[in-house]
């Protein structure tokens, strides 16, 4: 075939765009024939061929990935049904995670160890360990594996019963599906590094542990853990990554760094993850490979970048989530209207008989409504230690016993009574007369549950008009504003009846109590993110997706409906958070463990970080169990965009001094309050969506401090921010 | 007498030299069957002119050689498996003989005629010349010039390093 070539010679030939060229899309397909190596090297020929290899994300590298059958989707156990960011990106992680633990060397400087690596992972051994293979238990094949060496197990029960005190760098392999390799052993981690893979680990009957960590790291990976415990001590270090737990705990003790990603924690009898002891200085190799990936992660300018890159894709779950969404509440409104307000009737009535009905629903911006006073109060606030009446009470204080005491409280709520001129609220503002000074709780209460607090603002949240479609987040807070004070009268009238009676009651009971005493307060503060924008420029909330309200007429109405209907998906995805200087010293701060992308669920507890502890739990879903996360005794936490739900106690509880960033979260539905701030807890708590639980939203008492800005608190049982007995923190 | 009782159908290509063609190996035509079926009683032929008369010749015998293998599958699935069968040795000999520049004409042919098996087949053998290739090595094979800046290029490998084991 000698004709001639009709198309230009040469190389231009090749450049896809080229008119004389073959087609991009021929192009794609060629590369499309080639292994995820060779397609890295066709990156490096020039830029139409880089631009080639990149335009494959969802075809060849979502294949490739795809056709390693022991990975899970990069989002598993959550968002299963979205894209990542980049199915090439993705795949890298993986490849990257996986030989992570070979890494190894003495300097730390990476690179100079390249080679040293790679030679010696060239003569790596592998071992077989099944029926009709060289070895048939894991133990006689351990006794002859050197450095590095690579030991596979096929499928079947290995019931060996021992501890496996593992000296020399090692990988141990489940060859086969997930769940049909079933260790029971006790693994020590006392090498430098090892990895284990999919696998199944119970543990022998002599020991709770599956796998022990006290020195070097381990890598665990796609495994299932059973009925037992993972425990990793300082300065060990830990990767566990798209892992089961099934009645199994993960305890971190001491660490600089370790992480837990992807994983699955259900049935646990205690906390599923704890973690506790100060960071130790002593670390190992892996400290900074591991920390940089957590400071990554704590780093909000990151998410935020993310979400633009990623706007096709959540744009579309968005609208998609939308309508779904949209459709259950319309049913959950048509058929919870009636009971919501029986309900409320009853409780109502109720709280009448025990304790005046406070409603100081504050405008939200205490700038506003300052007088002399609110100066006062803000400074009293803003004090780094607790007032001299705090600590003196802070033993004796508890959230049951009838505080009497006065420094707090009288003050506080004197503050509080002129701004309730500011009131929005639909009905209260209006027929019950201002009271100052008489947001003041009978002594009949006795515990905080008799404490009947309805705050109407809660019910009658703003939400924007579907076409009030504001261009700037300035523009957009005024606009509700508005909305809110036009609405209240034709749109909550129904509201302003059922209340009117309640109304009238505490404002009776009221007047009785002040007259006769002060003494101890009870104090509501509704704070809406939206109100702040006036003054607050750098606290400003603003959701990604607006449309992601609830249309108005429907949450003026359905309080209390059937919650799941619309969390259906996880919403916190959607949070912007707006950093502020606080926040970000304190992000910047953190090391310790990272809890990333896990789902914790049906078991007694989520987190628990106690005695020091220092840990970041990001992008979680923890719900159905006892408490979420509970922070206590001087632990650092940064919590940050969790969907925290249906616990059956609070979603996140702060106590004794523990503090740290709580930003970005989707707490709702939980059984009391969403965050429960005590004993001298003092958490930035920024940029949250806090709904629906069946108490309060934020309860801060018991000396509880903190900083409390640009949430959104709305459909809560009772109070949206509830300070009780010298809890004091700043609200904005 | 042969050729009267099987229908054929007529090509003109770039030189003007018009190829007559068995209908049942026109039939790996993919698209064009129908559109060649109505042209099957007119006495004019169809004008390719993006094909020159080299390239049509060989597609002809790589359709005559194939005329008996099945349909490729329609599912995706199967079409997966379809794609990571090896080149067999004659198509990967027939491909490679003129040439890396009438490689580059077939495939476009195959394109434009929508021949499936052929542009899998030629497709895979192209990707054959870079597998294990280094970038340099890369642009040689097909004549490609690196248009990189030495700083780009050092952070395309930095980005790319990590697939080497």
């Amino acid at each position: 075939m000698s004709s001639p070539s009709v198309k230009a010679e040469n190389g231009s030939k090749v450049l896809p765009g080229d008119k004389s060229g073959l087609p991009w899309e021929i192009w794609r397909i060629i590369l499309s024939y080639l292994t995820a190596e060779d397609l890295c090297g066709s990156a490096c020929v020039c830029k139409t061929w880089n631009d080639l290899v990149m335009s494959l994300d969802s075809t060849r590298w979502h294949e490739l990935y795809l056709q390693c059958s022991d990975w899970k989707h990069p989002y598993w156990p959550l968002n299963t049904d979205s894209e990542p960011l980049s199915w090439r990106q993705a795949y890298r992680d993986q490849i990257m995670s996986i030989r992570f633990w070979s890494r190894y060397s003495k300097e730390p400087e990476p690179g100079t160890n390249c080679l040293y690596v790679l030679k010696r992972r060239k003569d790596r051994k592998v071992i077989r360990v099944g029926r009709d293979m060289e070895h048939s238990t894991l133990k006689s094949a351990l006794a002859v594996a050197n450095d590095y060496d690579r030991i596979e197990v096929y499928p079947g029960i290995y019931d060996e019963q021992f501890e496996m005190s593992s000296k020399i760098p090692f990988e141990l392999i489940g060859v086969g599906e997930l769940g049909s390799i079933i260790l029971v052993v006790c693994i020590e981690q006392i090498g430098l590094t090892g990895r284990v893979s999919n696998l199944v680990f119970r543990a022998p009957w002599f020991t709770n542990f599956i796998l022990k960590v006290r020195f070097g790291y381990l890598q665990v990976d796609n495994c299932i853990l059973e009925d037992g415990m993972v425990y990793v001590q300082s300065p060990g270090s830990s990767h566990i990554k798209y892992c089961t737990f099934r009645h199994a705990t993960v305890i971190f003790q001491h660490l600089t760094a370790s992480i837990i990603e992807n994983c699955e924690f259900s049935q646990t009898d205690t906390a599923a993850v704890t973690v506790e002891g100060y960071p130790k200085d002593d670390r190992n190799w892996t400290y900074n490979s591991l920390l940089e990936k957590i400071s990554h992660n704590c780093n909000i300018k990151n998410f935020n970048r993310q979400k633009k890159d990623v706007a096709p894709f959540s744009a579309y779950s968005a609208s998609t989530a939308l309508t779904s969404g949209q459709k259950t509440l319309e049913k959950s409104y048509t058929f919870s209207t009636d009971r919501d307000f029986d309900h409320r009737r009853k409780s109502i009535c109720s709280s009448g008989k025990f304790s005046s009905m406070v409603t100081t629903t504050d405008h939200g911006n205490w700038g506003h409504s300052s007088n002399g006073q609110y100066d006062d109060t803000k400074s009293v606030a803003k004090r780094p230690e607790p007032s001299p009446s705090n600590v003196n009470d802070l033993s004796t204080s508890n959230e049951n016993g009838p505080s009497l005491s006065n420094e707090n409280g009288p003050s506080l709520s004197n503050e509080n009574g002129p701004s309730s001129s500011n009131v929005i609220g639909p009905s209260s503002s209006n027929d019950n007369p201002p009271s100052p000074s008489d947001y003041v709780n009978g002594d009949t209460i006795d515990s905080s549950r008799n404490c009947a607090n309805y705050v109407m603002e809660n019910d009658a949240r703003n939400v924007p008009d579907d076409d009030d479609e504001a261009s700037s987040q300035h523009s957009n807070a005024i606009s509700n504003h508005s909305n809110r004070s036009g609405s209240s009268e034709s749109l909550y009238r129904e509201d302003s009846d059922e209340f009117d009676s309640g109304s009238v009651d505490s404002g009776n009971s009221n007047h009785h109590l002040g007259g006769s005493s002060t003494s101890s307060s009870d104090i509501e503060e509704v704070s809406y993110s939206s109100d702040d924008f006036s003054s607050e420029e750098e606290s400003v909330i603003m959701l990604s997706h607006p449309d992601h309200q609830m249309p108005r007429s429907i949450s003026s109405i359905s309080l209390g409906a059937d919650v799941q209907s619309i969390c259906s998906q996880n919403q916190s995805e959607h949070i912007k958070i707006i950093e502020d200087n606080d926040m970000k010293k304190v992000l910047d701060e953190i090391r310790g463990c990272m809890i990333h992308r896990c789902r914790i669920t049906q078991g007694k507890g989520g987190v628990v970080v106690a005695l020091q502890g220092h840990a970041v739990i990001s992008h979680c879903d923890i719900n159905s169990v006892g408490y979420g996360i509970r922070c206590i005794q001087n632990s650092k936490v940064v919590i940050l965009k969790n969907e925290i739900h249906h616990c059956r106690t609070s979603g996140i509880f702060m106590r004794l001094a523990a503090s740290g960033v709580i930003a970005g979260n989707d707490i709702h539905s939980n059984c009391e309050a969403g965050i429960d701030i005590r004993k001298n807890a003092d958490p930035i708590v920024q940029c949250n969506r806090i709904h629906h639980s069946k108490r309060s939203g934020v309860v801060v008492l018991g000396s509880g401090r903190g900083q409390i800005k640009s949430n959104e608190i709305y459909q809560n049982k009772e109070a949206g921010v509830y300070i009780l007995y010298r809890g004091n923190p700043i609200v904005r | 007498m042969y050729k009267k009782i099987v229908p054929q159908i007529k090509l003109e290509t770039y030189e003007k030299e018009v190829f007559e063609i068995d209908l049942d190996i026109a039939k790996k035509f993919g698209k064009l069957v129908p559109v060649l079926q109505e042209l099957l009683n007119d006495d004019k032929p169809l004008t390719i002119k993006t094909i020159n008369s080299g390239t049509l010749k060989k597609i002809i015998t790589w359709c005559t050689y194939h005329k008996d293998d099945p349909l490729p599958p329609e599912d995706d699935d199967n079409r997966m498996k379809h794609s990571t069968e090896e080149v067999s040795s004659w198509d990967d000999k027939f491909l490679q003989e003129d040439g890396q520049a009438a490689l580059f004409d077939l495939i476009s042919a195959a394109h434009t005629l929508d021949i499936d098996g052929l542009l899998d087949v030629a497709c895979k053998v192209v990707a054959t010349m870079i597998k294990g290739k280094a970038p340099e090595e890369i642009r040689k094979v097909f004549n490609i010039k690196n248009d990189f800046t030495q700083q780009e290029e050092d952070q395309v490998r930095k980005e790319n390093d990590w697939c080497e084991d």
